[in-house]
């Protein structure tokens, strides 16, 4: 039993690890704000959301589980809503697309406006 | 292999590749070309280090840490959402991040104007000043209230609409610039002499109201 704890434990880490690693890859990799937001605020969240969970599954307590669980919904919600308003703001004042991006329905809508 | 040697390596090596992710994204605070950039990062920051909480937590076993993360991310969040308006109210520079700067997709009426009517406000104070006699007003008063328009649209962004929108901004406050001033100058003809240094809309309307009535 404890062994199988231990080791979803350590799948759960590895994942998160690997997850916010790959986060940090996209941030420097990825060519404008709003792509370097699709990589950090995606990835960067599951991976650290999960390693929240290994904390509580490793505890083997209900309590300390429901809390990790209560920070790991928290996380999940709040981290989507900051990085919305962060791109609205940054593309409101006027930071531009990269070269390559395709399409931009923000601009077409507030010239519409 | 008993489990707490299986967790503790888990463990050794999330903080491994969790330390390289933290370096990377500090790279990127530290490189990032704009403002939103670095904000992005500082949050990915925030979500990193709940992750390295999370791990020590598993490594020393007190799981009050779960709590500090939980704060953490609160903190983090709320920075944030405050960065994000301050970049809304901010504007972006030009130039910024190195590329030449190009025209924004902005509606016209936005905050770009703004600026120019505190500007324009002392030019209006300015104008009943070179003129006692209140004749040549009307020549100078559209010519000194419309030259800082132009100029404060500055730089690229100023569209054909743009600027035409600021022209007729800046004629209809001639307009009323140029009433106020042969007012404010009739008045101050009989009175003392007028203070420069006041926000000309609301001194000069006194004058003229009170001119009227006799």
């Amino acid at each position: 039993m404890d062994i199988i704890l231990a080791l979803i434990t350590a799948l759960l880490i590895i994942t998160g690890a690997v997850f916010t690693f790959a986060a940090a890859v996209g941030l420097n990799r990825l060519p404008d704000l709003y792509a370097r937001m699709h990589a950090a605020s995606k990835a960067g969240t599951v991976g650290s959301a999960l390693m929240l969970i290994a904390v509580g599954i490793h505890a083997a307590d209900l309590a300390i589980l429901a809390r990790s669980f209560a920070g790991f919904l928290f996380f999940v919600l709040t981290a989507p809503v900051s990085a919305h308003l962060l791109a609205k703001a940054a593309h409101e004042s006027g930071y531009p697309l990269s070269d390559i991006s395709v399409q931009d329905e923000m601009r077409r809508r507030q010239e519409q406006v | 292999m008993t489990a707490q040697a299986i967790t503790q390596s888990a463990v050794h090596f999330g903080l491994v590749v969790l330390s390289v992710a933290f370096l990377l994204t500090v790279w990127r605070v530290i490189r990032g070309p704009t403002l939103p950039d670095r904000v992005i990062a500082l949050d990915m920051l925030v979500g990193i280090v709940m992750g390295f909480i999370a791990l020590i937590a598993i490594r020393t076993g007190y799981t009050l840490y779960i709590d500090i993360a939980i704060s953490l991310g609160l903190v983090g969040f709320l920075a944030t959402v405050a960065l994000a308006r301050f970049i809304l109210s901010r504007k972006r520079r030009e130039g910024e991040d190195g590329s030449p700067p190009e025209p924004l997709p902005e509606r016209p009426d936005a905050t770009v104007e703004q600026p120019a009517t505190p500007e324009s406000i002392p030019v209006a104070s300015e104008a009943p000043e070179p003129v006692p006699a209140g004749t040549a007003t009307p020549v100078a008063a559209p010519a000194a209230t419309a030259r800082p328009s132009p100029s404060k649209s500055e730089v690229t962004k100023a569209s054909a609409a743009k600027v035409k929108i600021a022209k007729a901004k800046a004629r209809g406050k001639a307009a009323g610039a140029d009433q106020t001033a042969s007012a404010s100058a009739a008045a101050a003809a009989p009175a003392k002499p007028k203070p420069p240094r006041k926000p000309a809309a609301k001194p000069a309307a006194k004058p003229a109201a009170k001119k009227e009535t006799p």
